[in-house]
């Protein structure tokens, strides 16, 4: 009698369980189908288990880098940095190193976030322990790739992403400010206290906590990308006012209006160089399947709905919210160009100098994090994608790779992305905490490789 | 005469596992509530209390399940129960119910819970109640047993 219900309660478990595995969705065979303006997008996939695949973090040995095709040349500019997020290149040359980490401030609000937190602590590190939150400036006089000087610029800030300089006003993006601090050609730190212009939606929860930044290029305006706070209103819709948005915030006296919206997570706020429109990256939604939803590439239009959280890539609604809004999906702008679902976009940098080869002129650069949300890793890249006539013009390139191992490791994962003055491209790398700097030249004997 | 007869047996202690079952009755009824009421306001809160109430219920469940098959197997004479069967499956179909609905309750907002987890959630406490009657049996049912040399 014992034993037959023993034996009855393992055939229940190893049903369950068989049931359950092939309930996991199967990933697209071919992810670079979802390239482009148009991808194909399967139907929404809510599985049993939530899939999670993360990259244990094992760094860079001395000597390894990410790897770059023929005729460009990869070194590092700085290591041992501190999580470093975002890069931005001064006038003079300089360049800044926005060191930050995640607030923290997500409490625990049901049984998953704190399965999902223990999975997560133990493949990532996340810049959550030790000292952070600052702004390292590298100062490479000589424009040899190697600086000659590393001091903290600015410290103690709250979480940092974005910042920008107009003038003689240095704005750094925290994630619940923007606060301007005054500087002047060739400082190399800023002792004085921050102003704050403007606060940004911050705590509590605080899901998406990184403030892209960028200046109007006649440097009236600010325009700052606001994540969402949640992966899809779990957090309830009154979490999310002002969120998911893109905010114009007047230089002179911090007022701001919402310049668009429905944005899930923008991030690589740039200017596209022949338009003079705005772009950004979007992280999408999770938890549809592998193949969904595409993260995208897009311009971004004065008043735009593009569709967060009720609908993605247009008007495919979204099954997990209600109640529903068939006046805003009605008008959801459909996004320009599909990177791919999941991969992660945070940096982006259109590439106007001439010290990279040709084809890349004019394009844009992708820093892309990687996944989380699919069996099989996408992302964990910088990538080109090229333009013409104001708009993508072709398949995205992979630029720089190698950040995971063959047996899905990561070395480090690639954040956010500048140009230098010589026309290098400069990628933030969080977890390798270092940043990589990209030449056209090839290695000369003695660089390091 | 008799008082060597009665040296013989003893009232035994009641099963113990079903002590166990009025917590996780109560997790699972509970979240059946709050199920009912987030499909009908829409307001996320409830989910949060669904998805805690199931994974409390649930692995109370397994625990529930754990300590039963072990008084099964230690304690003959609650073997030899009336409706053992029975109540043992309905169990069983609390447990993978309840289970599922759990991994069903991980998913995000309206979808965690309307259709799918409201349906499991209503099966579950269907499957409780039934399990109930014939535990009522299984625990009610005669406790003067023959101590064993």
């Amino acid at each position: 009698m014992n034993r037959s219900h023993c034996l009855t309660l393992a055939a229940a478990a190893a049903i369950a369980l068989s049931t359950a595995t092939a309930l996991q969705a199967q990933d697209l065979s071919d992810p670079q189908a979802q390239i482009g303006p148009n991808p194909p997008l399967p139907e929404p996939n809510q599985t049993l288990f939530p899939m999670m695949r993360l990259a244990e973090v094992i760094g860079w040995k001395n000597g390894e880098t990410p790897v770059v095709p023929e005729g460009l040349h990869v070194t590092a500019l700085a290591t041992g940095l501190r999580h470093p997020r975002s890069v931005y290149v001064l006038p003079n040359g300089d360049v800044l190193v926005v060191e930050a980490r995640s607030p923290g401030t997500e409490p625990v609000k049901r049984p998953k976030d704190i399965v999902r937190g223990w999975v997560q602590s133990r493949a990532t590190s996340g810049g959550d322990d030790g000292p952070g939150n600052r702004i390292t400036l590298l100062r490479d006089a000589d424009g040899d790739g190697k600086p000659e000087t590393q001091t903290v610029f600015l410290d103690q800030l709250n979480s940092p992403f974005g910042v920008a300089l107009v003038g003689n006003d240095f704005y750094v993006a925290n994630t619940d400010a923007i606060v301007r601090y005054p500087y002047t050609t060739g400082d190399t730190t800023i002792t004085a206290p921050g102003t704050v212009l403007t606060p940004l939606p911050g705590g509590p929860i605080n899901h998406h906590w990184t403030k892209s930044l960028v200046a109007t290029p006649d440097g009236s305006m600010l325009y700052v990308g606001v994540g969402s706070n949640s992966n899809i209103l779990e957090s309830g819709l009154q979490a999310e006012q002002n969120r998911a948005s893109i905010l114009e915030v007047d230089r002179a006296t911090g007022r701001w209006r919402i310049f668009a919206s429905g944005l899930r997570n923008p991030n690589g706020l740039s200017w596209e160089p022949t338009t003079q429109a705005l772009w950004t990256v979007v992280n999408e939604r999770d938890e549809l399947g592998p193949d969904l939803v595409p993260d995208y590439l897009t311009s971004v239009k004065d008043g735009g709905f593009y569709g967060w959280p009720y609908s993605y890539w247009g008007r495919h609604l979204d099954p997990r919210v209600k109640p529903q809004r068939p006046d805003l999906v009605e008008k959801a702008i459909m996004p320009d160009y599909s990177l791919g679902s999941h991969v992660a976009p945070l940096g982006l940098a259109f590439y106007t100098a001439d010290a990279l080869p040709e084809r890349y002129r004019g394009g844009a650069f992708v820093g892309e994090h990687g996944s989380w949300n699919r069996s099989h890793f996408s992302g964990y890249k910088v990538v080109f994608v090229p333009f013409a006539n104001g708009m993508p013009s072709g398949k995205a390139e992979d630029v720089v790779t190698g950040f995971l191992t063959d047996d899905g490791k990561a070395h480090g994962r690639p954040v956010g992305l500048a140009v230098d003055r010589s026309g290098a491209l400069l990628i933030a790398d969080d977890v390798g905490n270092t940043v990589w700097r990209v030449t056209g030249a090839p290695a000369r004997v003695g660089d390091a490789q | 005469m008799s008082s060597v007869t009665m040296s013989a047996k003893h009232v035994a202690w009641p099963p113990l596992h079903p002590f166990l079952a009025c917590t996780v009755a109560t997790c699972l009824t509970g979240a059946m509530l709050t199920d009912i009421v987030y499909a009908s306001t829409a307001v996320i809160m409830w989910t949060d209390f669904s998805a805690w109430l199931i994974s409390a219920g649930t692995i109370l469940a397994w625990l529930f399940g754990v300590v039963g098959l072990i008084e099964f197997g230690v304690r003959p004479s609650i073997r030899a129960r009336r409706y053992l069967l029975p109540y043992a499956i309905g169990n069983l179909v609390v447990i993978v119910l309840a289970t599922i609905n759990m991994l069903i309750h991980t998913r995000d907002a309206w979808s965690s819970v309307v259709p799918t987890g409201l349906v499991l959630s209503i099966l579950t406490v269907l499957a409780l109640l039934a399990t109930a009657g014939f535990g009522a049996f299984v625990v009610s049912s005669d406790r003067v047993e023959v101590i064993r040399s």
